[in-house]
């Protein structure tokens, strides 16, 4: 029951509230008793990336396509996925930001009715 | 994959007997405790709501771009216009300068963005004035506009209705310079000016530049 952190970065780092998210799916994973993996959308260098340590978190997956250059719904949701089969996570955290609230669009339809 | 959802939250859960998480309703008036009871959870984080905790170590760092490369789309984008040229995009800002009607007309925004220029700051403004066109529409704040939750949000000239407040009360640091003491932003304020925003802004763009040239 790993945690999967969906993170942007911008001119190589991550930005603020990735940095945040980061950090409070680190804590959610040691709450959880698991492992927190970050998918890293966006360029970077794997120095950079692997700062996301600092914060409690064991792996980074780097997804830096030209494809992921501009948002796409279907393809940002496929490399979710498919980054969360790989890390074998069960919570998926992301900031609430634009990219955030725009996948949450896309993932409605996965969500359990209450 | 039948997952469990909470929107927004702005704390850690809570895990024992279960998993529930905070958030805000009711335009941050009030919170409110979620919980999930599905195996896959979806969590998204109110951006400033959590503080970011520093642990040390390293993380391993491998590609991941099969899926993206081998991924095709119905979408093909035929141009891209950047509205904000240049400028600091507001919903992401730190730091953020807003105006309202207390400007009296969009001649007068030159102090406004020189504050934000010497702030490294992102403009906003109240819905009356992109209404009448005074400033475009996506620097709007407030309920219909753009919520945000900056570091810091000085607001020039806004009187602070209700529906202005649901957009910025995530803000950490609220500053409100008006002319009006009665005027409701100063009880959501965290540091208040009651002035004119002619005689103040200037003064506060001089410190500020002074402030920076001292400090460089």
């Amino acid at each position: 029951m790993a945690v999967l952190i969906v993170t942007e970065t911008s001119k190589g780092k991550f930005n603020k509230a990735s940095l945040e998210a980061i950090s409070y799916g680190a804590q959610v994973a040691r709450q959880l008793s698991t492992s927190a993996a970050v998918l890293s959308i966006g360029s970077g260098s794997d120095d950079e990336l692997a700062k996301a340590g600092e914060y409690g978190v064991t792996t980074v997956l780097k997804a830096d396509s030209a494809k992921l250059a501009h948002f796409d719904a279907q393809i940002f949701s496929k490399v979710v996925l498919a980054a969360m089969d790989k890390a074998g996570a069960d919570v998926l955290i992301m900031s609430h930001d634009r990219t955030g609230k725009r996948l949450l669009l896309v993932f409605l339809q996965y969500c359990k009715p209450a | 994959m039948q997952a469990g959802l909470i929107s927004g939250a702005v704390a850690l859960p809570s895990t024992d007997g279960g998993f529930s998480v905070k958030k805000n309703v009711f335009s941050g008036k009030a919170f409110a405790e979620y919980s999930i009871s599905t195996a896959k959870k979806i969590i998204t984080l109110l951006p400033n709501s959590v503080p970011v905790q520093v642990v040390g170590g390293s993380a391993s760092v491998s590609s991941f771009n099969e899926v993206a490369d081998g991924a095709s789309s119905v979408l093909k984008i035929e141009e891209r216009v950047h509205v904000t040229d240049g400028e600091i995009p507001l919903p992401g800002a730190e730091l953020v300068v807003s105006a309202g009607r207390g400007m009296k007309g969009p001649e007068n925004w030159g102090g406004i963005e020189e504050m934000a220029k010497i702030l490294g700051a992102a403009t906003a403004c109240s819905r009356p004035v992109a209404d009448i066109g005074w400033r475009p529409h996506h620097e709007h704040v407030g309920q219909t506009g753009i919520a945000i939750r900056p570091n810091l949000y000085i607001a020039v000239g806004i009187s602070g209705a209700i529906q202005h407040l649901a957009g910025v009360n995530g803000s950490k640091v609220i500053v409100v310079i008006n002319k009006d003491p009665e005027a409701p932003f100063f009880k959501a304020a965290d540091y208040g000016v009651v002035g004119d925003a002619f005689e103040i802004v200037p003064k506060l763009n001089e410190a500020f530049r002074k402030f920076k040239a001292q400090n460089a």
